[in-house]
């Protein structure tokens, strides 16, 4: 028997109370899934508007096998989706980080364009969306340029986080043992820069993936946004849920694949265990405490 | 704490210096930088480099917003019949999704067995691009202000929910237990005690609010209204006017900035006794 009261050496023992919290949590869970089959069955809450989840596991499987919704398979929209997600992904990323370096080393940039990061960063991005749209036209470079900006922004302000964080002594310190430049930047402020450059990395992800959701609510025929949309649209919530739910696995393997190769590439570095996902970084912001 | 706070490691102009010339020096950079920026743009649409047509340029566009400020319709509706119904959805919807979200993640935060237990469905609810609940929720209100002001709500409660949660879960027993040892009630211990130290947490989720209760609001008017700020830009993006556009973006960043700006004096005010 796995339960006990206090856990003993040796054997993996798990504490009683936290087996009733998972009992619970599976509990509540079952619960609202049975609560809302039922009400949607017996017509409390309408099924065109709330679906259920039996047709959505249905259709869930249904996509997975290859059915074709809208004319196109569930695989192509996510290929569609994830192919502007990726492209711009790391365009922007990787100019955030050298706009980033070049902005944070400087004082004068930074001082010169504080007030306008200050105010980008207030405004939702997605506002600006239009604007690409109305430049790019519609099609797979407007989302990319959604995404790219997204995730500039992001990287961009993480870095300058990153760059100015780092110790001026170190630098001195190398300068004055007769470091060439490029050897203090080279050895010194990208390695002192990384943890602040991976934790925008990952912070990224979510933000890319929305921004090329938005693309496609509002200049597309494609993808998964748009499947969203369009299930809306049509009256679907079956659909909509459907691709809700493959539009969070999709977030959620991104993720996963950013932040292990994060991991990867610098094994050294600490990993943050709680992060949150939802805010884009702020200077001066520490995050929320860890949720206990 | 500023950017140029961190990055001066002495100031621009001597400490002692007077006043207008410390002034004068933090803000010549930045405008120099912005009169540069639209001298390059306002040029390259004069010469051909870049197109009128697709880029407008900043006389057009400060024409456009001088005229919608007087009155001046564009696509038959006033900037500010649009100004009010987003700022309407926006300041509605956060007041509620706030309240909501305050109120929800003090009581989660203060019952650790309710809060376990609850905890994966707020993560997963937090992990959720918010931006796919938008079609839902236009779904279930219907097209229109219903639906945006519930789209700023869902996004506000979802921020303020979770940084209330960990504010308040992560006050130190060691107050509570003190307080109660020397006699105070529980609503006591709750006023003075738990609220005071969590809210540097809320204030935090307060403020990242701002931004999606925005976001909520223009992308619900980009896909399902008829009015707002949002329906403008995505009217004159249909209508390839980037001068609309560009003056909508511009009351829109006012907007934002106007909001930004009494939650920041709600901040400080609140947290008076922490040093900034």
């Amino acid at each position: 028997m796995i339960v006990s009261r206090t856990p003993s050496r040796g054997r993996l023992l798990i504490p009683r109370r936290q087996v009733i919290v998972w009992a619970c949590t599976f509990g509540v869970g079952v619960l609202f899934l049975f609560a809302w089959e039922l009400a949607s069955r017996a017509g409390t809450i309408d099924s065109v508007f709330y679906s259920k989840p039996t047709d959505i596991v249905v259709r869930l499987w249904q996509d997975m096998l290859g059915a074709e919704v809208y004319g196109r398979t569930i695989y192509e929209q996510i290929w569609i989706t994830t192919d502007a997600v990726l492209i711009g992904y790391v365009a922007g990323a990787a100019g955030g980080v050298l706009v980033g370096f070049a902005v944070g080393r400087s004082k004068w940039l930074s001082r010169a364009l504080e007030p306008y990061i200050l105010t980008f960063y207030a405004i939702p991005k997605i506002s600006i969306a239009p604007l690409f749209i109305l430049i790019l036209g519609i099609g797979l470079e407007s989302k990319i340029a959604i995404v790219a900006m997204e995730s500039f922004f992001i990287l961009f302000m993480s870095t300058i986080r990153g760059v100015l964080e780092i110790d001026e002594q170190l630098v001195q310190i190398a300068r004055i043992m007769g470091a060439s430049r490029r050897t203090v930047l080279g050895r010194i402020l990208l390695p002192a820069s990384l943890p602040a450059i991976f934790s925008g990395l990952q912070l990224a992800v979510p933000f890319a993936v929305i921004g090329a959701v938005l693309g496609e609510y509002i200049a597309s025929n494609r993808g998964l946004g748009w499947l969203v949309l369009y299930s809306g649209s049509s009256l679907d919530a079956t659909g909509l849920f459907t691709a809700i739910v493959i539009l969070v696995a999709l977030t959620w393997l991104l993720a996963q694949i950013v932040s292990r190769s994060v991991v990867a590439m610098a094994p050294w570095l600490p990993r943050n265990q709680e992060r949150r996902n939802d805010s884009e970084p702020q200077v001066g912001d520490r995050g929320p405490e860890v949720v206990r | 704490m500023t950017l140029t706070a961190r990055a001066a490691v002495g100031q621009a102009a001597p400490r002692n210096a007077p006043r207008h010339r410390i002034l004068i020096a933090r803000v010549w950079p930045p405008l120099l930088v912005g009169v540069v920026l639209l001298g390059i743009w306002q040029l390259s649409t004069a010469f051909g480099l870049l197109s009128p047509a697709t880029f407008s340029a900043p006389s057009q566009v400060g024409v456009r917003i001088w005229g919608a400020l007087g009155g001046a319709p564009m696509y038959d509706k006033s900037i500010w019949e649009n100004v009010a119904v987003t700022a309407q959805a926006v300041c509605v919807g956060y007041f509620f999704g706030a309240v909501a979200g305050v109120v929800i993640g003090y009581v989660l935060g203060r019952a650790p067995f309710v809060a376990a237990v609850f905890q994966p469905y707020i993560r997963a609810l937090a992990a959720v691009p918010k931006i796919a609940l938008v079609p839902l929720l236009v779904l279930v209100f219907g097209i229109g202000v219903q639906a945006e002001t519930a789209n700023v709500v869902l996004m506000v409660f979802i921020m303020v929910v979770f940084s209330t949660f960990s504010g308040v879960a992560g006050v130190r027993a060691d107050f509570v237990n003190l307080a109660r040892i020397m006699g105070a009630r529980k609503v006591t211990v709750a006023t003075r005690i738990v609220i005071p130290a969590a809210l540097p947490a809320i204030m935090s989720g307060l403020r990242a609010g701002v931004p999606f209760a925005f976001i909520g609001a223009i992308t619900s008017e980009f896909i399902a209204s008829s009015s707002g700020l949002g329906w403008l830009m995505q009217r004159a993006t249909a209508q390839y006017d980037p001068t609309g556009l560009f003056a909508a973006l511009v009351y829109l960043v006012v907007l934002v900035w106007l909001f930004v700006q009494v939650i920041h004096a709600i901040e400080r005010r609140v947290l008076r006794w922490q040093r900034r």
